[in-house]
């Protein structure tokens, strides 16, 4: 057979992930608790789970009118589709200003500079639903804006680089960091030409990293040896991951962790149908992960646990 | 119900093939409505070095009660020719050129399709058709004489008719070369068309209705005549309130002529020309693969046989209806192929409909037009994002400005097309804006989120997906299968549940995986 050799690598295909993983694992009516992130955040509100700080939720146009009182004591901040996708939408303001005629001016990560208009043209393309998932009409998100570790900065153009972690029945199946580069806008999204790199399971180092699918050995714009990377604090970074699970149930999901100025891993976000080009990154299959999963869970496992039989079993899961 | 999917599959497969079975074997009905190629090019050419007059004037056929004329074209355009609403031609001028032609396509019309439109001939037309007309007064009295033998003191106008008929059938052969009148009167022998005369003269004489009708019978087995088709006369004599095809040579009397396509009812205008000696002329036939499948014969079968397998029927729907189903029922068909196209191929596309819709809307508009529109509407995506973008508009009305633009589009290219190929602006419809509003929603959501590479590609996608499913709607006969057997709509929601239960790689994962695989390899 022609695909004898995907089949011999354990690439898990499109299909076989939609018709025997998140069909099967994951249930429908789960999904709005992580499509929406304002319904993500209401969800681990209660739990040891940290988030970025949310400063405002804005529902409808005729919000609008009191968000430059709202964002007064915050300067800096990141507006989001609640329920967009691949970073879509996402504006990051490092700081705010008034200018010679009275107004407000926003300045952007990228350094361009916003009117209060074009904050707010942004601002209802987001609630007309121009980033959503479904097209439909969607919530903005003001959150705080995050700083990243500094120990990682090096390794990114502009924007904070995050990592993916397959959560797969609570365990750790797969993790890859991606970070950011000039083609990608500061945004970590693959398709847009962000550098993916898979992690280590054991000690969270880079094993592979690929840029458009294409392997590559150093970031293209900061020019940085891609293999000398270690993620700081990396066992907890699968610990937050795996606990999700708990409150979410979804069976199959990627979870997106960000470290902030203190090394301190901080959900960003959680995806229902989470992408393969994290095999490719890896340049590993997860199909033999997967199945081991399902072999050897045991529902009497807490996260610690879990993440301490991923890093048992070296021989699948490495 | 997992466990009984292969089953419900089986079902699904079983109904409709057993249903279709047992029609066809069981009931002895037709597979499907027999085809009909029944369109004919017809080519005259006449070699007009040798005739004297610088003015030639001939007759084409014309649409009648059973041939609908479709096409015409005359080879030599321009100041030489003129064709009138009766279908004459006239040369004129300098004829120095050998060659005079013309072309004509035509269709026969099946039973049901014929025009009945009796129109009874007046008084005035008749009376025309008693005139005898041009006859040579030499043989006036050897005429007189064969007609006192023929007729006797018959004074009915039906025997006359009938016994000139017979004293034809039994007494006079055909001979081609002789043309000569006088040679048929004595001679008991004649060409076709000095037949046709001599009994046109006898008719008129006694004062029936009589014309002698000139034109061309086409069929198969005439079509191994290389040197071409020779024009046959036909008499028509008008009794009992009807005209009554006789042919002599063919021993025809009183039958309805199949393929016979009339190019003119007044012979007396153009024998001068038809009987010079000089005077020569080629006919060329041939069928035009044009396929039209007999529909309605095939209802009728349907209808007859009151079997519970033929309760659903769609031939006894309403043409409108008909005619929607016809369209309606390949888009399940469509579906199969954009399922494998996305599952199993891996092309991307914008939405999940949208290629179908794009397949039907070239149908509809024709391949290439449809593809102009399509370029035109992501022109306009275009636009979008670069202009009104900067405008700060509120998505909704955004969107609608787009929509608007198209519908200006659409109605400057109606009044250009109109102007300049009046045939190509009957193809707008109403699609066009439809397709238009899913496409530029979908791509400028993709456009943003994917980058223009991708939005290529997607777009790439669509289109392959739209042509693939075009080329296999313009098989016909699978449209018709379709339409026949509606049953077998169940059979696709097989097919599709196996294509749903495909799990296996797409082959775009092929590449997508490439290089993980080099890797395990080594």
């Amino acid at each position: 057979m022609i695909f004898q050799d995907l089949k011999n690598a354990g690439v898990l295909g499109i299909n076989n992930r939609i018709g025997n993983f998140i069909l099967k694992y994951n249930q429908r009516h789960l999904y709005p608790l992580v499509d929406d992130k304002s319904k993500t955040d209401k969800l681990l509100k209660n739990s040891p789970i940290a988030m970025p700080r949310n400063m405002g939720l804005i529902r409808s146009n005729g919000d609008l009118k009191n968000l430059s009182q709202q964002l007064k004591d915050f300067p800096s901040f990141v507006i989001k589709p609640a329920a967009g996708s691949q970073g879509n939408g996402i504006l990051v303001i490092d700081d705010t200003r008034v200018n010679d005629s009275g107004e407000r001016e926003y300045v952007r990560s990228s350094g361009a500079v916003l009117s209060q208009e074009q904050l707010h043209y942004h601002i209802s393309g987001i609630l007309s639903g121009l980033y959503s998932l479904s097209g439909m009409p969607d919530k903005a998100i003001i959150q705080e804006k995050l700083i990243g570790s500094a120990e990682i900065a090096n390794y990114s153009y502009r924007g904070i680089p995050d990592v993916r972690v397959i959560i797969f029945m609570g365990y750790p199946v797969m993790s890859m960091i991606r970070l950011p580069t000039k083609d990608s806008q500061g945004r970590a999204n693959l398709h847009q030409g962000a550098v993916g790199c898979g992690l280590n399971l054991l000690k969270g180092e880079v094993v592979h990293a690929i840029c458009l699918d294409q392997p590559i050995t150093h970031h293209p714009d900061t020019g940085i040896e891609l293999k000398s990377l270690k993620i700081p604090n990396w066992r907890d970074i699968l610990l937050m991951a795996s606990q999700v699970y708990e409150s979410t149930k979804l069976g199959y999901m990627g979870v997106d962790i960000v470290l902030n100025q203190d090394n301190k891993p901080i959900l960003l976000e959680m995806n229902a149908r989470p992408g393969l080009s994290i095999q490719l990154a890896n340049q590993r299959g997860l199909v033999k992960r997967l199945e081991y999963i399902i072999e050897n869970s045991d529902t009497a496992r807490d996260a610690a646990s879990r993440v301490a039989f991923i890093q048992e079993n070296q021989n699948i899961f490495l | 119900v997992k466990k009984y999917q292969t089953l419900i599959v089986l079902i699904l497969f079983f109904i409709p093939l057993f249903m279709i079975s047992y029609k066809i074997w069981f009931l002895n009905q037709s597979v499907l409505p027999i085809p009909r190629d029944d369109t004919w090019k017809v080519q005259l050419v006449i070699d007009a070095s040798k005739v004297p007059q610088s003015t030639i004037v001939f007759p084409a056929p014309s649409d009648t009660d059973d041939i609908d004329v479709q096409e015409f074209s005359i080879l030599e355009k321009g100041k030489l020719s003129t064709l009138n609403k009766e279908n004459i031609i006239t040369w004129e001028g300098n004829l120095d050129r050998s060659k005079l032609s013309f072309q004509v396509n035509m269709q026969m019309r099946a039973p049901h399709e014929r025009l009945i439109k009796v129109v009874k001939p007046t008084k005035q037309q008749l009376e025309k058709y008693r005139h005898v007309i041009d006859f040579p007064a030499e043989l006036e009295s050897r005429l007189a004489t064969l007609e006192t033998a023929i007729l006797a003191d018959e004074d009915k106008v039906f025997d006359k008719i009938r016994k000139v008929y017979e004293y034809f059938e039994q007494e006079v052969s055909v001979n081609p070369n002789i043309t000569d009148l006088a040679e048929a009167i004595d001679g008991s022998h004649g060409s076709g068309v000095t037949q046709a005369q001599l009994f046109n003269y006898l008719m008129r004489r006694n004062k029936v209705p009589s014309r002698i009708v000139m034109g061309l019978i086409v069929n198969d087995q005439l079509l191994d005549q290389r040197k071409g088709l020779r024009f046959v006369f036909i008499n028509q004599v008008y009794a009992q309130n009807r005209w009554i095809n006789i042919v002599l040579p063919r021993r025809v009397f009183d039958q309805n002529l199949a393929h016979f396509v009339p190019f003119t009812y007044d012979f007396e205008q153009y024998a001068q020309l038809l009987l010079n000696e000089d005077f020569s002329y080629r006919i060329y036939t041939s069928r035009v693969q044009v396929t039209k499948f007999d529909k309605e014969g095939y209802g009728i079968e349907i209808s007859k046989s009151n079997s519970w397998v033929n309760f659903i029927n769609l031939y006894q729907l309403p043409l409108v209806l008909q005619n929607l189903f016809y369209m309606v029922l390949l888009i399940p068909v469509g579906a199969i192929v954009l399922s494998v196209a996305r599952n199993i191929i891996g092309l991307p596309s914008f939405g999940i409909f949208t290629p179908i819709l794009l397949t039907l809307f070239f149908k509809e508009s024709g391949p290439l037009i449809g593809l102009f529109f399509v370029l035109i509407v992501i022109g306009l995506g275009f636009i979008e994002r670069s202009f009104l973008n900067k405008l700060y508009l509120l998505a909704v009305p955004r969107l609608s400005i787009i929509m608007t633009f198209m519908v200006i589009f659409l109605m400057g290219y109606a009044i250009f097309a109109n102007h300049f190929f009046p045939s190509y602006a009957v193809t707008i419809t109403v699609f066009p804006i439809i397709i238009m509003t899913i496409i530029i929603e979908r791509f400028s959501i993709i456009l943003i989120e994917s980058g223009l590479r991708n939005t290529i590609k997607t777009l790439g996608g669509t289109l392959v997906i739209a042509y693939l499913c075009y080329g296999l709607f313009s098989f016909e006969r699978l449209q018709i299968f379709l339409f026949t057997y509606p049953e077998f709509q169940l059979v696709i929601i097989g097919i599709l549940i196996l294509i749903g239960d495909y799990k296996g790689y797409r082959l775009s994962e092929l590449m997508r995986f490439k290089n993980l695989v080099k890797k395990g390899a080594s």
